[in-house]
């Protein structure tokens, strides 16, 4: 393909996505169209996390306690305190974003392995205080009772209606992430992941940058919870539990890090994995466990973008 | 101090001791594992499940608790020895996080295989005949199977440190865990090395994981639940370092037993706190080695 | 009259005619479309769901609802109302979050007509919501919160199984009255321990009773042994006690490996001791005294028959859960049969389901129209030595015990 081509190739396949994405609910049975929200929804989680692994180099093991305090904070102002859900879902990045910058600024200060026990033990201690603190949480148990509101006599219960404003939020987040990559900021924060010792050399002070990142990654995150607690209507401590973290971790790895697409196909699979090969067996963590691991050894560009190099390579 | 409170100290200062023992068994190998290869083996976990469940399997066929306590760990050494020479080698060059990754991958792996062999729900694993019943020791009434718990762990971490510090093996090891450049150099075949200290390390928790079996019972969760206690434990106690694991296993075991008892609501997060304090402070843990940057 | 004759052949039809005709054909057309899909629809099979744990703390409670219901279908030929009879399973591994998203999956993408479950109480609470908002038809056959027939009630959720209340509270007011005056309590630490140990106090506490200390293990836990400890320093000698599924087996094991069976009375709720747990328990489990709607002792026809029956197709003795599995089976077939397999109309289903009452295994069976929770007896048990087998043998029969629908003043 003439190089002058490409753009126009990659734009109208941008566009197409697009396109698709609009108008595939109205094809879909309403489970159809609940799993594609929550692939929106996971795969806002996903970008935020492919911020901090793939842009930033920074391999969080604790990143599902941002998305459980935005789910918690939605069901909590909604359920318990009475207040509208919207109020929840804007709170859900507020509050993750503080509990990202008290949280960061003590895991940045370490890298590596160490960055990752600390993100881990973070996300766990806040794990314990949901388990614990029944009267708030209610504990193992969770919290339910979210009851969605009408606009303009529309019923946020019905899953087209849900749909059509997750999607808007999903698009808004996804360009907004691929101006800051392509942002002088987005490109310390890549800068960071080349080669740290460099970066300081040349004069950056690495740690408020990756602190940056951590922030903001935390808070998409929490608006991926809020959007979740809104969508589910139930929120339960199991969401901030280590292997949740691991989940999101496959997706992201699992689709491509360093695309900010690919962890949105990554979710997709993850999930449908999960719901469609979970009603013919229940072995689809089998599947996933091995498709994830030939990933990490040969293919670690994820599915997205070994299909991406593979693409270019063709042109 | 009345009678009923001494007693009930007692009572719970074994309890400890019993979970600081199992938790021995698993962060040993952990830290040995981290030491030496610099990984972090998230699969850790895996292999003490497989242990459990390899035992009951063995108790099932022979009828012998003390053989499948002696075969189990044998046989998940030879999985984690068959794992390591042939997928996690490949991954070394790479750095530590795709090792994470990698490990991860197996968790999940190993968790779907032991639910569709042994199914998903809880299972019980009985208490060998020769050992069911109480001992009355300072006190207080104590299951035997639970104090013999408690010395074998003591047993191991005797044998450990004989091994590392008094065995020709002992020394490779520490050569290897302090400068595996070097020790190479030095004619060390550093592959084979590394794929014994895996196989021993996944095999001492696999060892944990059957005589665990009577105490705390076998699901397929079992692997990812003690991992993450695994992981504090070694953190607390130094990666790399086996007196810090064991006095970090002491430490911990004994702060959750009372915990439980006292500030029912508080330990689990008091326990994380301590975990993220000593990270904060010193990053390769109270006793451990420095971690290059 | 005569114009009557009038009206004869070649002449215009009347009005009268035009209409008879037209609707004459109107009917044979849509007959001839619709009836293909008629039949289509009498003949399609109809679809339970059931949401149960295949895995976790109450895998075995599962594998036996699923025995019971499986037991009362095959003696019916799959069959009930004219039309087959189909299952849709899925484990929600007694958590909450996935219970929800198994319900959203059998009820948007396997369209089940009635779904049925969940075991846990904390599956229970997550689901409610969305039952109530897609109006969908729920038999609870397993979770004891009473909130499910009581603030959370409607008239398309129904429960077969028991309420919390009543696994407890008579028990409470009998135990008062038998065992203790003073007593612990030990329960798992959620939703279905709390409501348990709140019923028991409603039951216990107003004729005189006194809670010396509470202790809360967590849900899912395998080691009990920190919280034996304290039963040892707590000052009385009897514990009531809340503890499901594998947490029973592993509780009332370990309550015997430390030695407290020999100076402590344990009571509690008849979970703990039924026929899925007794086997793996063994002698630990000897002189436990509980309260349960059900004990596989009972001597009734119908239950002689139900353990024969279900012996035959296991080869074990039926638990209490057995029993949910077996009656909701048999509320649904008798409901079918009330509608002649008619699922369209809900209205129609849900007041069919409503009227159903039958001499059930354990005892007779009948729904409470103000909360559609069961009504049914209540009896005390304890655990002796049959002949071969452990077994709860019934020393005391409550009978006719209805939820009271909300939280008494205790």
């Amino acid at each position: 393909m003439p190089s002058a081509a490409r753009p126009v190739a990659a734009w109208s396949l941008r566009l197409g996505g697009i396109a698709a994405l609009v108008a595939a609910p109205l094809f879909l049975d309403q489970f159809l169209r609940e799993m594609v929200t929550e692939v929106l929804i996971f795969g806002i989680f996903a970008m935020s996390l492919d911020l901090l692994i793939g842009y930033t180099g920074l391999v969080s093991f604790g990143h599902a306690m941002f998305f459980g305090l935005g789910a918690y904070a939605t069901v909590l102002v909604a359920a318990r305190l009475g207040f509208s859900p919207w109020l929840g879902i804007l709170l859900g990045p507020v509050l993750a974003g503080a509990v990202a910058a008290a949280v960061g600024y003590f895991c940045v200060r370490a890298s590596g392995i160490a960055f990752l026990m600390l993100t881990m033990a973070f996300s766990q201690l806040l794990y314990s205080v949901a388990l614990k603190w029944r009267s708030v949480t209610g504990g193992s148990d969770g919290i339910g009772g979210l009851v969605r509101p009408r606009l303009a006599g529309l019923s946020f219960d019905d899953p087209l209606v849900m749909y059509y404003f997750v999607l808007p939020i999903f698009l808004a987040v996804t360009w907004g992430l691929f101006r800051l990559v392509a942002s002088p900021l987005g490109h310390v924060f890549i800068g960071i992941r080349e080669n740290e010792g460099r970066m300081r050399a040349i004069g950056f002070a690495t740690g408020p940058y990756k602190l940056i990142a951590f922030v903001i990654a935390g808070c998409v995150a929490g608006l991926a919870g809020g959007l979740y607690g809104f969508y589910s209507g139930f929120v339960s401590a199991d969401l901030l539990y280590w292997t949740s973290s691991g989940d999101v971790l496959i997706m992201t790895v699992l689709g491509g890090p360093g695309t900010l697409v690919g962890p949105v196909v990554g979710a997709a699979v993850y999930l449908f994995a999960k719901s469609m090969i979970g009603s013919f067996t229940q072995h689809w963590l089998l599947a996933v466990g091995v498709i994830f691991v030939c990933c990490v050894l040969f293919f670690n560009r994820g599915i997205y973008g070994t299909a991406r190099a593979l693409w270019r390579g063709s042109a | 101090m009345s009678g009923a409170g001494l007693e009930f100290l007692v009572t719970q200062l074994l309890n400890g001791l019993v979970y600081a023992m199992l938790l021995f068994l698993i962060s040993a190998g952990l830290s040995l594992i981290f030491g030496l290869m610099k990984v972090v083996n998230l699969a850790h976990g895996s292999f003490y499940m497989l242990g459990a469940f390899f035992g009951l399997t063995l108790i099932r066929v022979t009828g012998s608790f003390w053989l499948a306590a002696a075969v189990a760990p044998v046989l998940a050494a030879a999985v984690g020895a068959i794992l390591e020479a042939s997928i996690l080698r490949r991954v070394y060059r790479r750095g530590p996080l795709d090792q994470v990754l990698l490990t991860f991958g197996f968790t999940l792996i190993f968790y779907d295989l032991v639910k569709w062999i042994w199914g998903g729900d809880i299972q019980q694993m009985p208490t060998p005949p020769a050992l069911v019943g109480t001992v009355a020791i300072l006190g207080t009434t104590f299951p035997a199977y639970r104090l013999l718990l408690i010395v074998l762990g003591f047993v191991l971490a005797a044998l450990m440190w004989l091994l590392l510090e008094r065995t020709r093996y002992g020394a490779l090891i520490r050569a290897g865990v302090d400068d595996s450049v070097t020790a190479a150099g030095l004619g060390l075949n550093v592959n084979r090395l590394f794929t014994a200290i895996f196989a021993l390390g996944v095999g001492i928790a696999a060892l944990g994981g059957v005589v665990a079996g009577p105490v705390m019972g076998l699901s397929p969760t079992m692997g990812s639940e003690i991992l993450i206690v695994g992981f504090i434990v070694v953190v607390c106690g130094g990666m790399g370092s086996l007196a810090g694991a064991f006095a970090s296993s002491l430490l911990i075991g004994e702060a959750d037993t009372f915990g439980k008892a006292y500030l029912p609501d508080a330990a689990m997060f008091v326990i994380y706190l301590v975990m993220i304090i000593v990270l904060v402070m010193r990053p390769s843990g109270l006793l451990g080695r420095r971690q290059n940057a | 009259m005569s114009e009557q004759r009038k009206k004869s052949i070649g002449s215009a039809p009347s009005r009268r005619q035009v209409l008879a005709g037209a609707a004459g054909t109107g009917a044979a057309l849509g007959l001839g479309i619709f009836a293909p899909a008629v039949r289509a629809q009498m003949n399609a099979p109809i679809k339970i769901g059931c949401l149960i744990s295949q895995s976790g703390v109450f895998a075995v409670n599962g594998a036996n609802v699923l025995d019971g219901m499986s037991l009362y279908f095959e003696k019916n030929g799959w069959s009930a109302g004219g039309r087959k009879i189909e299952l849709v399973k899925e484990d929600d591994e007694a958590k909450p979050q996935l219970g929800l998203e198994k319900v959203k999956k059998m009820i948007d993408s396997d369209k089940v007509d009635i779904l049925t479950g969940p075991i846990g109480s904390n599956v229970a609470l997550a689901i409610i919501g969305f039952i109530k908002q897609s109006n969908s038809i729920l038999i609870v056959d397993g979770a004891g919160v009473n909130a499910v027939t009581r603030e959370q009630k409607g008239p398309n959720i129904f429960r077969c199984s028991t309420s919390s209340w009543q696994s407890n509270a008579p028990a409470g007011g009998w135990l008062y009255k038998n065992v203790a005056k003073e007593v612990m309590i030990l329960a798992s630490d959620y939703s279905g321990g709390h409501e348990a140990m709140d019923s028991f106090k409603e039951g216990f506490l107003p004729p005189g009773g006194k809670i010396v200390k509470e202790i809360w293990p967590p849900f899912s836990n395998t080691d009990y042994s920190p919280y034996l400890a304290e039963v040892k320093s707590s000052g009385v000698k009897t514990l009531y006690a809340y503890f499901t599924g594998s947490d029973a087996v592993r509780f009332i094991t370990q309550f015997t490996e430390f030695g407290l069976h020999k100076d402590f009375k344990l009571t509690g709720t008849g979970f703990m001791v039924e026929d899925d747990a007794l086997p793996a328990e063994g002698d630990a489990a000897l002189g436990v005294v509980t309260g349960l709607h059900y004990a596989s002792t009972l001597d009734t026809p119908a239950n002689r028959k139900f353990v024969a029956d279900y012996r035959a197709k296991t080869g074990q003795y039926p638990s209490c859960y057995s029993d949910y599995g077996y009656v909701c089976a048999t509320v649904i077939a008798e409901a079918l049969k009330a509608t002649q397999g008619d699922t369209g109309d809900k209205k129609k289903l849900q007041d069919a389901i409503r009227a159903v009452h039958f001499a059930a295994p354990r005892g007779p069976f009948r729904f409470d129209p103000e909360t559609q929770n069961v009504i049914q007896n209540i009896y005390i048990r304890e655990v002796v030595r049959g002949d071969g087998r452990l077994e709860n043998k019934v020393i005391a029969t409550i009978p006719d015990v209805r939820d009271p629908g909300k939280k008494m003043n205790s």
